[in-house]
């Protein structure tokens, strides 16, 4: 429960404060329901309801059964809703950065999906603190033989102190970087002068995309390729980026279709929008294709020991199939399923591959994280911690952000773009 | 200044005209005025004398053989090699302006596309001849094609090289057509204002008879689409298929998994800094400054930026897993560069491609036209000097200390490198004199009396 | 030639003589063509079109152009492009010319993904452009608007519309009323064409005919090198190539006093693995008698007894045959030549060849015996022996009775 309550005190009580004074003129102005409303409240209720028993009984389970295959499948689900959340923050300052305007109507639900930063810091701690306790059941190089020479050089970088200061690091950045987009972007609902705060968010978008490359590097790094401490690639950091974005854009066209079927944001989010979201999907499904490839043929091609026991891990037993699986779910079909655009216009058949490719991005962590257990078959006995890891995420993920929704307008109504936004068309 | 009276006339439209019309009358009369400005001349002149160099390094290396170049063991891949992958680079930006800012929805590409695909084009060619000459047998390569042959053999398809073959030959081609199919209204509209009638048989019939006719206009912009949408992945295939003559490699410095989208980005930063080398001297002689103005100039040097960041990146990431690999080999590989005899074109690199572009922070430097014309220079000394670090550094200190050694470049590598410049010049002259250097068509349709009373949905 | 017959064409523009090819509006700006679209759209015309210097937004609408089928053409080409990939690196480096390259598998797909991608990509942009210049009928040199001087600014600043009179909808008044509520600049009429010829320039004709005949010369040269024999030696283009700067094999080298270029290993040393004391395994002696054992590195195992089977039918079985009976495809060709020089193999089934000792068969086998070379440079030594121990099976194969077979398995043999 206190996972579920702790980020949204940060986020949407004192901002939720100061636009509910005046409410409804600007909503009628707008000539579109922009608010969210009592679905908020029943989104952080019940799915945040849900979610924390989900994530409540995951731990339970975890506290009973062997650690290793718990924290596993802990960090699976949290790599997955991480990326989700990084996708969201990437996506806002990108906005900013290129002063896009097609997404100006979008950019408010962006901003509230990247609300989630702090709770992303909480989630991480069932990862972060048996970690910082010394136990190895996790990462290996936790407990490091000082005879190991490989780890022994590896050290200054691999022990618990630098792994603490390098996840302050990441996650106070991240929530500072969202908290700002989001509280100036709620201040230009109120300002007099829209295309100042533009500019100044402009500003800080272009040091905050970099920072947000290193951290998101690193973090991914940290995270998930020193599950392996022996292993290494220069392109992890693109791989989990890529498949941020995607998933993250799946999951934004989600949260648009749910939003207008409760009757928000009906008119000013169209087709048109739609079709955009489903270019990205589109695009970096091709991305992570691209990405993925690169580091696995690589590997493949040169054949050193020292890289290719990692894919050999994967090419191994059961992880063969999943492997293919991989190839086939999250690139080939998708790829020709998203190829056309009255696939990408339309919102059922765009809503079926937004749920697929979250699906198989999923089987993405799963297949950068189980392999470490060493083992050819497929961890499928773990199937319940996997399950309630992932909705107990889920659930407060949609929670967080719909506290953070609930007293905020869906549109940044002042920004001087917002016309273009509302109003353009695709080729 | 003299120069810039030469062409000023031409800069205003006849009375009376509308935007459309000044819009083709700027442009068409860079080919149709009967002298070009004396600037163009110089330029020719100079790149006419360059390319026979060129022209006579290659009769020598024919004549004698490779061993005229400095390659030679540790290092076979020497200067050839870092030209034939710097060119490919600058060839990207010409693509990548014409089609990822077209699916972008970016209208300011408008103004530069067309010559930056020239200049792709160009940077292919010139990028082309290096492999072949690199083979020494001149006579031998049509090898690297699936020709059916006497000797029954076929091309090795696992090989990179290979790989290579189709790469570059595949964007070389799709560019063309791109660039020809994007040029078809306006040689139209060159062949329809011609007076005399060998141009306006030359112009027609490349103009294909083009007339403008909506129910045409339509199969054409989805043609330009699907094209634009089909180059952008290509764009990114090719250099990664460069990048993988090297990251399929044991070679410590070359064998590095973010080769492939480094490379890319590397070719994007330097491709654009071409193109901002050749807008700014290109606007100021031909009278365009209209068409390309500093707000174009401003967001090529934001896109500089930030690709120089994403080189920036993956430098930053080959020394973290140079280290953190643990590898001995990687780790001297790494530390060579930053302190080993070939420490200078390290920093050289780093100054010109990480260091310079800062100043593009600075709106008061992103609008000056010296400084944006100056930094696309260094940049395009910087990405020389990168393809220099990953080939010669690499190779010169391979596994075994036995065989190192130290590649020193003869007179003849400088006499192709400059030639090569030569051959990239001329043909980029001779398009600025007989083509639309400017996407006519493209440009008219997004000046705002385009939309004037137009339904808008 | 041209101006002759540019002048004719203006005449009989003038003079009216052709028939109508259609009525031509003229607009300023982009708003004015829209609506004068729509109308004749909602009028029902089919042979119409509109022209402008660019692609002008809303006027599919307005004039109710269909989406065109060439993204299929493109898909179609791409898939075409992937087949064509797929089926020529397979053909070419998985079947017609196998050869190992980098340690990888023939038939490697992650090597062979690259030009996938890139013979996709190249064959849909073929589609792309060649399908749309078909669709539109390109190239296409002439046509009656031309004949009109005002179109040429269909492509700078003009904007046209342009009915057909061979639409069924067409008549001369009313669409001529029609186009004139939508208050053209100008409206004009079209004649037909009928003054351009249809033929190509003669010049261009002559100069086509000479290229056509010039291009098969280098042909000609080919199929003539091909089938003429020459005694020239062949060209050498590039010299030092050719005569390289080096010491080949059996070259006399001044350097060294015995003037040998292949230097003799230094007395007293041994080169890393050269080093063969185990007289048994190196030379089949046991305290310098023929050994009548195998050495006891190799062991009569299953694996060794295949391995041996498979280098025997490789090295031994061309002469010696399969079973050993001296009848190999070599010798078998010899006999047929009836080549009075050839001495046939050993048959290896003759008692004094099953008595002799292994270690001596090994000898005969590493050194040579009679006529057969010795195999001690192309057959490793482990393999010789193991050839051997093939071999004793199969002399051991002709000397058997009922009892060595296993009793569960005689029944099958009856």
């Amino acid at each position: 429960m206190a996972d579920e309550k702790k980020p949204t005190k940060g986020d949407g009580d004192k901002e939720g404060k100061e636009p509910s004074k005046k409410p409804a003129p600007e909503q009628d102005d707008f000539g579109d329901n922009i608010r969210l409303g009592a679905a908020a409240d029943n989104v952080v209720k019940i799915t945040g309801g849900i979610g924390a028993v989900s994530l409540l009984a995951c731990l339970g389970l975890g506290f009973t059964g062997d650690t290793k295959r718990f924290l596993l499948s802990y960090l699976t689900a949290y790599a997955w809703i991480l990326s989700i959340a990084i996708g969201a923050l990437w996506w806002v300052t990108l906005q900013h950065l290129v002063n896009a305007k097609w997404s100006i109507v979008l950019r408010r639900v962006g901003e509230l999906m990247a609300q989630t930063m702090p709770l992303m810091a909480i989630l991480a701690l069932p990862i972060i603190i048996p970690t910082a306790m010394g136990n190895d059941a996790l990462y290996s190089w936790v407990q490091h033989d000082p005879t190991d020479h490989m780890m022994h050089h590896k050290a200054p970088y691999l022990n618990v102190t630098s792994f603490l200061v390098r996840c302050v690091i990441y996650f106070g950045f991240w929530a500072v970087l969202s908290r700002y987009f989001f509280k100036t972007s709620l201040a230009q609902d109120q300002s007099k002068e829209p295309q100042a705060l533009n500019g100044k968010m402009q500003a800080v978008s272009a040091p905050g995309m970099i920072f947000l490359a290193l951290t998101l590097t690193f973090a991914a790094i940290d995270f998930l390729m020193t599950l392996e401490p022996a292993w290494f690639s220069t392109i992890f950091g693109v791989y989990y980026f890529a498949g941020a974005v995607v998933s993250f854009h799946s999951m934004f066209a989600l949260i648009l279709m749910w939003l207008q079927k409760q009757g928000a944001l009906k008119k000013s989010v169209t087709t048109e929008h739609y079709h955009d979201l489903g270019k990205m999907m589109f695009a970096f499904t091709v991305f992570w294709a691209y990405i993925g490839f690169s580091q696995f043929m690589l590997i493949w091609y040169a054949n050193i020991p020292e890289e290719t026991f990692w894919y050999k891990l994967r090419f191994a037993g059961d992880w063969k199939v999943l492997s293919a699986v991989l190839l086939v779910g999250n690139f080939v079909l998708p790829f020709f399923g998203l190829l056309s655009r009255h696939i990408k216009r339309n919102r059922k058949t765009l809503g079926f591959w937004a749920v697929w490719i979250l699906v198989v991005h999923y089987l993405d962590m799963y297949w950068l994280v189980k392999p470490v257990l060493h083992e050819d078959k497929l961890p499928t006995g773990d199937i319940l911690l996997d399950v309630t890891a992932v909705v107990g995420m889920l659930g407060l993920f949609f929670a967080a952000a719909a506290m953070a929704a609930k007293k905020v307008r869906l549109v940044p109504v002042k920004d001087p773009r917002l016309p273009k936004s509302l109003a353009f068309e695709n080729f | 200044m003299a120069v810039l009276s030469d062409v000023n006339p031409f800069i205003e439209p006849p009375k009376g005209e509308n935007e459309f019309a000044r819009i083709t009358h700027n442009v068409s009369r860079v080919t149709e005025t009967p002298r070009p400005p004396r600037a163009w001349y110089i330029a020719f002149g100079i790149a006419l004398s360059l390319l026979g160099l060129f022209g006579a390094s290659i009769a020598w290396l024919f004549w004698t053989g490779i061993g005229i170049w400095g390659n030679t063991s540790p290092t076979f891949w020497g200067f050839p090699i870092v030209n034939f992958v710097f060119w490919v680079g600058i060839g990207h930006a010409g693509t990548l302006i014409s089609a990822i800012l077209y699916l972008l929805r970016q209208t300011w590409r408008t103004a530069i596309n067309r010559f930056a695909e020239a200049m792709t084009i160009f940077a292919v060619v010139c990028a082309a001849v290096f492999p072949g000459l690199h083979v020494g047998r001149p006579w031998l390569p049509y090898w690297m094609f699936p020709i059916p042959n006497a000797m029954n053999m076929w091309p090795q398809f696992r090989s990179p090289l290979e790989w290579d073959v189709f790469a570059v030959g595949t964007y070389a081609t799709v560019s063309v057509l791109f660039w020809y199919m994007g040029m078809i209204p306006d040689l139209a509209t060159f062949r329809d204002r011609s007076t005399s009638t060998i141009r306006r048989a030359i112009y027609g019939a490349f103009a294909m008879g083009w007339r403008g006719s909506s129910r045409q206009w339509h199969r054409y912009e989805r043609a330009y689409l699907i094209l634009a949408a089909l180059a952008t992945p290509l764009v990114l295939s090719v250099h990664s298929v460069v990048s993988f003559d090297f990251a399929t490699a044991q070679i410590p410095g070359w064998h590095t998994t973010i080769f492939p989208p480094y490379f890319v980005a590397g070719a994007i930063f330097g491709g654009f800094a071409m193109v901002v080398t050749l807008a700014v001297p290109a606007r100021q002689f031909f009278g365009l400054k209209r068409i390309i103005t500093i707000r174009h100039l401003e967001l090529m040097a934001k896109i500089i930026l930030a690709t120089g960041m994403m080189v920036g990146y993956a430098y930053g990431m080959e020394f973290f897993i140079a280290w953190y690999s643990g590898a001995m080999y990687e780790n001297y590989a790494f530390v060579n560069r930053l302190f080993g005899n070939y420490s200078w074109s390290y920093w050289t690199m780093i100054a010109c491609n990480v260091i310079s572009p800062q100043v593009f922070w600075f709106k008061k430097m992103r609008t000056n036209v010296w400084v944006i014309f100056i930094v696309g220079v260094i940049v395009n000394i910087g990405m020389w000097f990168e393809r220099f670090v990953i080939i010669v550094t690499s190779m010169a200190r391979d596994f075994l200390p036995s065989s190192w050694g130290y590649l020193v470049p003869t007179p003849w590598d400088y006499a192709t490198l400059a030639g090569s410049f030569g051959l990239f010049f001329t043909l980029f002259l001779l398009f600025c004199r007989y083509l639309p250097m400017v996407a006519m068509a493209e440009v008219k349709a997004f000046v705002p009396s385009a939309h004037a009373g137009g339904d808008h949905h | 030639m041209a101006k002759p017959k540019h002048n004719d064409s203006h005449e009989s523009e003038e003079a009216g003589e052709a028939p109508l090819h259609g009525l031509l509006a003229e607009y300023d700006t982009t708003g004015d063509l829209i609506a004068a679209s729509k109308k004749v759209r909602d009028a029902g015309f089919e042979k119409w079109d509109t022209f402008t210097p660019f692609p002008v937004h809303g006027i599919d609408g307005a004039m109710g152009i269909k989406m065109t089928k060439l993204p299929w053409i493109v898909l179609a080409m791409g898939l075409t492009g992937l087949t064509i990939a797929i089926s020529l690196q397979w053909w070419t480096n998985a079947v017609d010319y196998k050869f190992i390259s980098s340690g990888k598998p023939f038939w490697s797909i992650p090597a062979n993904v690259p030009i996938f991608f890139e013979l996709t990509v190249l064959l849909s942009a073929f589609g792309a452009l060649f399908g749309m210049l078909a669709l539109n009928n390109l190239p296409q040199p002439a046509h009656p608007l031309d004949l009109k001087k005002r179109f040429a600014r269909a492509t700078d600043d003009k904007f046209f519309l342009l009915i057909q009179a061979a639409d069924t909808r067409f008549d001369e008044t009313e669409t001529r009323a029609l186009l004139e509520s939508t208050h053209p600049t100008v409206l004009d009429e079209v004649p037909e064409d009928r003054t351009t010829s249809n033929k190509l320039p003669s010049g261009l004709v002559y100069a086509l005919i000479v290229l056509g005949v010039a291009a098969l010369v280098p042909f000609a040269f080919i199929a003539k090198a091909r089938a003429a024999k020459s005694d020239a030696p062949r060209i050498h283009a590039m010299g030092d190539m050719d005569w390289q700067l080096k010491y080949q094999a059996q070259q006399e080298n001044t350097i060294f006093a015995d003037g040998r270029q292949e230097r003799p290993d230094v007395p007293g040393t041994v080169a890393v693995g050269e080093l063969r004391e185990d007289e048994h395994l190196y030379q089949g002696k046991e305290n310098g008698v023929w050994a009548r054992t195998f050495p006891p590195a190799i062991e009569p195992t299953a694996e060794n007894m295949t391995r041996g089977k498979e280098r025997f039918g490789i090295y031994c079985a061309p002469c010696h045959g399969m079973s050993g009976n001296g009848d190999g495809a070599v010798a078998t060709r010899a006999m047929g030549l009836a080549e009075g020089t050839w001495i046939p193999p050993t048959n290896l089934h003759q008692d004094y060849l099953r008595f002799m000792p292994v270690g001596q068969i090994f000898d005969s086998v590493t050194h040579g015996v009679r006529n057969m070379a010795g195999y001690g440079q192309l057959v490793p030594t482990e393999d010789r022996w193991k050839i051997i121990m093939y071999v004793r099976a199969l002399q051991r194969s002709r000397q058997t009775s009922i009892a060595d077979v296993p009793e569960a398995d005689r029944a099958s043999l009856k």
